[in-house]
């Protein structure tokens, strides 16, 4: 029979049975935790998007939906299909213009040059784009940006229809060069008008790559005007149409914040339950939940993201080898994160994570600093035609009405200018520039480094 | 061997002129039990292959790897030495043995005989097993016996192997004879066998870059024979002196001798007196095994550093680093051991039999036992939360990821669960400490396997973990009273049983809870689709002809002329005739063949139409149309081609065609030309929903069919459901989940043909193409049907089938409307905006008059057979000229 216990029973009770007590403390407040932590995140993401969007099954959908309209689906995707038709033809003589822009540095070459061996393809590819074109003038592209059938949220979604953008703007980028060429100015703005109507509106936010193709898409359009500058075949009123059409607006942090709210969006039904459902994943582990609080680090880093976005600032953007703190995006020390099978970290969570952000602030800029290369060309020219003479730097195009800032890439500095007989050089500054660390590789397909300006 | 047994046998064995025998014999006997837990060892191995196998690869059969054989003898080498020599220690017959008239050195010879026979008998029986099954990869091998081709790709060699365990064999007799306790001495018999192995790495580390696997091979050999030559004459003083008498105690001079006797220390040295019952026991379960105790708390502490240094690296291992993965392994060892020591210890036996004879209920025994090794795995798993809460692991799948408390804690709690019972049902030390380890990890692997890739429920999986507990607990009163045998053997076959079965039990469950076909249903559609498969023609496959040689398709110009003649040969080949551009046209336009195509075909052709039929209706002139007729009339023998085949992708694009077609023909732009012959042959091949259900029928049959071949059944030829199943199920999922799909496509063909409002085939249709996906935002949902098909089609990829089935362009009349008057103008579908109305335009009248047969021709309707029986023979038509 057992005598009262001793203190020496209750200190040895203690050894055994606290270690194990605290153990089932810990994995009952981890399951607690999960609980609470599951309870918060609704809330969230209906503050963030609203109750009918996240009550919709599919709320990336559903916004999509809202953003657009189906009306001319049918006619816009029968203008791309058409378009990547003409560039499957031709594909040798774009393979070949692309290898031109990726070698040359001086690129005015080919249009001042009357002998161009390619012109009388283009030429060809100009008169055979003429239906397309056509079809395109019309589209109504003052409705609603286009729906197109992508099927989000679902396992074999497409987004191939965004993917042939590229052969629109192809079409557009070559029918400019024949005009100019040509020397039609009027047929060349026709088609810079378009290139900014196909580009400017149609595609929505919808995601990043989204964007990331349109940005790319619209750049053709600076690039197309830089080419032009030394054809000579604007006079003062076309240049001025064209300062008009480089300097329409685009938010471009509202669209890079839009873009990043539609990844997380996309993301909803993992960050509701957990669930981890990847349209082309296999893993034997996806069946696990993710938990709470790694994906409540997940709408934080969402969060702060959205704070980081600013165009104007690459500086704040441009930082580290990801740009991501791996510590904001998991939930480091929360509890619940130790009931998550098999591991503390979800292993996709860098892939969730907005790196893709610093990708679109990068196109963002890449796209402010070109327009501003293209606006000061186009102011160059303007003060020449203008003054007689070329100015003799670049602050002196405040005179046709161009802000100093607007003479100065991103980073502050000015683009390189030099006159030189005849032509005066313009020089993108930072494209190029020797140090600076990029987060993401630049499209070195479309960078310049000086532009002749007759 | 029990002293009476030596005794008994002594008597009972023959007189022989040598005693050689019967030591022969005697030491033989220590070793079947080590003979036995290989046994056990092996056909636990073979079992698990076989079920494996069984589930998830039906009718084949997994062979073991050739490194689970090699191991074999391995085993055999760590036990061998103490259990001879440990058993014979425990059970104090060495000293009987002493007083015998046989000298230590015959003794010792005798029994490394018997133990270099015994692993010379192990080495032929892996021999044999890895000749017989054909295991090794001779093809990859890289080391060779003299002139011999070697036989395996393993980084050592066998004869190396043998070497190793020639030299583990020694080591584990050095330990034995050195070390009272059997279970220090196989702790120390650990680094000791790994000791060529880890003076490798070391040298390794020191180069810091990785080892040809040759001299890795051969520096191991090096070590080995080193390791031999240092641990035989080792091993031999060890014997020797364990054998010998006892070293007399030193004389002590009177004057040195300690003020205090031995008497006064034994009194001072009294036990703590405790009030309760089970804190006593406790404490004596502490004092008892204090030594092993903290030998495996020193283990778990040293792994769980290892870990954390592990997870600090986010870069190859180098040095000294890279030695981690084998620390961490000490962990589950620890726990394992921790398990084997609840019941199982130097004098643990006689200790539960001691409370038994004083009443000590087996209750307060088994949660005393019990006690401090759970706190300890509690503290270590308190230890490793509080780290794991504190880093970022796995933020890539480069880092080594941080396992959860919860994953730990399970494998934890298996690995304990089941060396526990080991160390109950097993009676020597020894064998429980090998076993424990070795039935952990396969029980772990395989309920982890059904838990992951079985459909194992996480309740069933606790259950079948707690099972062995259950066992122990169950038969405590028998084992306290030494007479738990044969129960503990049932008890454990059930709970074998249980481990083996439940997991299956579930698997089965699972498997049958999808929806297939009944025996009937199977029977009757397996009828018709063997019919519906035999083709009368092989397809002729659609693709474009490039006129340019090879040589001048793949030129990489390296001048400005080589790069405008390449440009100039691709606008060529391109030709804009697509009579001159699509290979096999004529034949299929002759003939009764299907076509075959890819998605990426069709896309190029429908882009290409799609650009032509621009400019016929922007410039809407008789020219224009001249050089759009061809398209119209290559698309209507794609179009009948495609009807023809027999594979559901083929009806999937088919379908799109026929989209594009319709479109085209229900314009007004089309009426002026509604007797040109592209045109009627072009209606002629717009089939009608009869027509239509009719040949994906037979599609979708055909293609069900088919894949139940094995030669002809592509590896991608799947439900897309079947990869989110459990990966174990795949095999036996595979077949349910293509009969949902052939029964869910045939309620969809017969909807569509009947024009019916149930969509419940769509849902189906969803789950099985894409799962986990969301119906209201797919293209079967209504929202995308209400639109026009060219809007929402898919035209260059294939995202699951029937997605066109059923919608407004399958009931429209194209040859009422080419006939109706000018006057009259019905939008085509596609070039519609949203109002558009969704309901067809056939009128009723024309279905009813469509014959019902399923080997109709597919492109035949009561309303077009009068246009196409009016259609002249095929025009001749002439290639243009290639572009200058």
């Amino acid at each position: 029979m057992n005598a009262p216990a001793t203190s020496r029973d209750l200190t040895l009770y203690g050894v055994v049975l606290t270690p194990i007590t605290l153990l089932i403390l810990l994995l009952v407040g981890s399951a607690v935790r999960w609980q609470i932590g599951q309870g918060q995140i609704e809330p969230l993401m209906a503050d963030e998007f609203g109750s009918k969007t996240m009550a919709a099954p599919s709320p990336i959908a559903h916004r999509y939906e809202s953003q657009t309209s189906a009306a001319q689906t049918a006619a816009f995707r029968e203008v791309v299909h058409a378009s990547t038709s003409l560039c499957d033809t031709y594909r040798e003589l774009l393979l070949a213009d692309e290898e031109r822009i990726e070698e040359r540095i001086d690129l005015s070459g080919p249009l001042a040059d009357a002998d161009w061996p390619l012109a009388p393809f283009v030429q060809r590819f100009a008169s055979d784009a003429q239906p397309v074109l056509r079809a395109f003038d019309d589209l109504d592209f003052d409705a609603k940006p286009f729906w197109l059938p992508l099927a989000l949220d679902n396992r074999g979604e497409s987004w191939s229809d965004i993917a042939e953008f590229r052969s629109l703007a192809n079409v557009l980028r070559l029918e400019f060069q024949d005009a100019v060429r040509q020397s039609e100015p009027d047929r060349a703005l026709a088609a810079l008008r378009r290139l900014h109507q196909a580009f400017e509106k149609p595609i929505p936010p919808g995601f990043v790559y989204f964007e990331n193709t349109r940005l790319q898409c619209y750049r053709m359009l600076f690039d197309s005007v830089l080419w032009s500058l030394s054809s000579g075949i604007w006079n003062e009123e076309q240049l001025q149409q064209l300062q008009t059409l480089l300097s329409s607006p685009m938010d471009l942090n509202g669209r890079a914040k839009q873009a990043a709210e539609a990844n997380l969006l996309d993301h909803a039904r993992w960050l509701r339950n957990g669930e981890r459902f990847e349209s082309y994943s296999d893993g034997v582990l996806d069946d696990f939940a993710t938990a709470p609080s790694n994906r409540l680090a997940f709408l934080r880093s969402h969060q702060e993201q959205m704070e980081r976005i600013d165009v104007t600032r690459p500086s704040r953007v441009l930082r580290g080898a990801d740009g991501i703190d791996p510590q904001v995006v998991v939930g480091l020390g929360e509890l619940d994160t130790l009931l998550q099978i098999p591991f503390t970290t979800d292993a996709d969570q860098r892939a969730r994570s907005f790196s893709f952000t610093d990708s679109i602030v990068y196109a963002d800029w890449l796209h402010l600093n070109r327009q501003r290369l293209a606006r000061t060309g186009v102011a160059i020219a303007q003060y020449e035609l203008e003054n007689g003479s070329f100015p003799d730097s670049l602050s002196q195009l405040s005179k046709v009405g161009l802000p100093v800032s607007e003479t100065q890439n991103v980073f502050g500095s000015s683009f390189g200018y030099e006159v030189d007989g005849q032509d005066a050089w313009l020089s993108n500054t930072v494209e190029g520039e020797v140090g600076l660390k990029l987060p993401v590789p630049v499209y070195r397909n479309w960078r310049f480094h000086r532009v002749r300006i007759r | 061997m029990s002293s009476d047994t030596i005794i008994e046998t002594t008597r009972t064995v023959p007189d022989r002129s040598s005693s050689t025998a019967w030591f022969w014999w005697k030491e033989s006997k220590q070793l079947a039990p080590l003979i036995m837990l290989l046994i056990i060892v092996a056909g636990l191995i073979l079992i698990m292959n076989v079920i494996s196998t069984a589930i998830v690869n039906p009718g084949g059969f997994w062979l073991p790897d050739e490194v689970v054989l090699l191991v074999f003898p391995g085993l055999f080498a760590t036990g061998a030495g103490p259990l001879m020599v440990g058993q014979e220690r425990s059970l104090r017959t060495m000293e009987w043995l002493a007083l015998l008239p046989i000298s230590a050195k015959r003794l010792l010879s005798t029994k490394l005989s018997v133990a270099f026979a015994g692993l010379a008998l192990m080495w032929c029986v892996v021999a044999v097993g890895i000749a017989l099954f054909g295991l090794g990869n001779p093809h990859d091998a890289n080391w060779t016996i003299g002139q011999r081709p070697s036989h395996s790709d393993n980084p050592i060699s066998y004869p190396i192997w043998m070497v190793h365990s020639i030299y583990v064999l020694l080591s584990g007799f050095y330990v034995s004879w050195r070390i009272r306790h059997t279970f220090y001495a196989l702790i120390l018999l650990i680094p000791l066998a790994f000791a060529p192995m880890i003076a490798v790495g070391l040298i390794a580390a020191y180069n810091d870059r990785p080892m040809m696997s040759g001299t890795y091979d051969v520096l191991i050999g090096v070590f080995t024979l080193l390791g031999i030559a240092v641990m035989a004459p080792l091993s031999y003083r060890a014997a020797m002196r364990a054998l010998g008498p006892e070293r007399a105690p030193a004389a002590v001079p009177l004057l040195e001798l300690p003020r205090r006797s031995s008497a006064d220390a034994s009194v001072d040295e009294t036990a703590p007196r405790f009030g309760t019952r089970v804190a006593a026991l406790v404490w004596q379960s502490i004092e008892s095994r204090r030594g092993m105790l903290v030998l495996l708390v020193a283990m778990l502490l040293v792994s769980l550093l290892a870990f954390i240094r592990l997870c600090s690296i986010d870069s190859r291992l180098r040095g000294i680093d890279q030695f981690l993965p084998f620390v961490t392994l000490l962990a589950p060892l620890a726990v394992c051991w921790l398990g084997t020591a609840v019941f199982k210890q130097d004098g643990a036996i006689e200790q539960i039999r001691f409370l038994a004879d004083r009443g000590i209920t087996p209750q307060t025994v088994y949660y005393a036992r019990h006690a401090i090794p759970v706190a300890i795995l509690a503290t270590g798993l308190l230890l490793y939360a509080g780290w794991a809460l504190t880093t970022v692991g796995g933020w890539d799948r480069d880092r080594t990821p941080v396992p959860s408390l919860i994953t730990v804690a399970a494998v934890v709690f298996l690995f304990y669960s089941v060396s526990q019972w080991v160390s109950q049902l097993v009676r020597t030390l020894l064998l429980a400490v090998i076993l424990g380890p070795i039935i952990s990890v396969i029980v772990t692997v395989w309920l982890l396997t059904a838990y992951t890739q079985l459909a194992l429920p996480t309740a069933a999986l606790v259950i079948v973990s707690l099972l062995p507990l259950l066992a122990t607990r169950v038969v405590m009163r028998r084992y306290m009273d030494a007479t738990d045998r044969p129960l503990a053997f049932v008890v454990a076959a059930g709970v074998v049983a249980a481990m083996v079965i439940v997991p299956i039990v579930f698997a089965i469950a699972f498997v049958r809870g999808v929806p297939g076909m009944t025996a009937e249903q199977r029977n009757t559609l397996l009828a018709e689709a063997h019919s519906a498969r035999r083709q009368t023609a092989s397809p002729v496959q659609l693709m474009f002809l490039d006129w340019r040689s090879n040589a001048e398709r793949t030129l990489v110009p390296d001048s400005q002329k080589d790069l405008i003649e390449k440009i100039r040969n691709s606008l060529n080949a391109n030709s804009q005739d697509p009579r001159q551009w699509i290979n096999g046209l004529e034949t299929l336009r002759q003939g009764s063949f299907p076509l075959q195509g890819d998605f990426y075909a069709l896309d190029r052709f429908q882009s290409a139409f799609v650009l032509h039929r621009m400019r016929w209706r922007q410039d809407n002139d008789a020219e224009s149309f001249e050089r759009f007729a061809p398209w119209l009339d290559t698309a209507s023998v794609l179009l009948k081609g495609l009807r023809r085949s027999r594979q559901v992708a083929q009806q999937e694009i088919a379908d799109r065609l026929e989209v594009t077609l319709i479109e085209t023909l229900r314009t007004p732009e089309m009426r002026p030309h509604r007797d040109a012959p592209a045109v009627r042959s072009a209606v002629a091949s717009i089939g009608t929903p009869a027509s239509r259900a009719a040949a994906r029928r037979r599609a979708v049959l055909a293609s069900w069919v088919q894949r139940q071949d094995p030669q002809s059944r592509s590896s991608r030829d799947h439900v897309a459901a079947l990869e989110t199943m459990p990966r174990g199920l795949v095999a036996w999922l595979d077949e349910p989940l293509y009969e949902s799909f052939v029964l869910a496509a045939l309620d969809g063909i017969q909807a569509s043909k009947n024009r019916s409002d149930d969509g419940s085939w769509r849902r189906r249709l969803h789950s099985l193409a894409s799962p986990k996906g969301v119906f209201e935002s797919s293209q079967y949902s209504d929202r995308f049907r209400q639109l026009p098909a060219a809007a929402t089609m898919g035209e260059n990829y294939f995202a699951g089938p029937g997605q066109l089935w059923g919608r407004a362009w399958e009931y429209v009349d194209v040859a009422e409307f080419l006939q109706a008057g000018d006057d009259t103008t019905s939008p085509a579908p596609g070039i519609t905006s949203e109002s558009a109305p969704s309901e067809p335009t056939a009128t009723p009248g024309s279905q009813a008059s469509e014959p019902e047969a399923s080997n109709a021709d597919p492109s035949g309707s009561a309303d077009t057979l009068s246009l196409r029986d009016s259609i002249a023979a095929n025009n001749q038509i002439t290639p243009t000229e290639p572009i200058r």
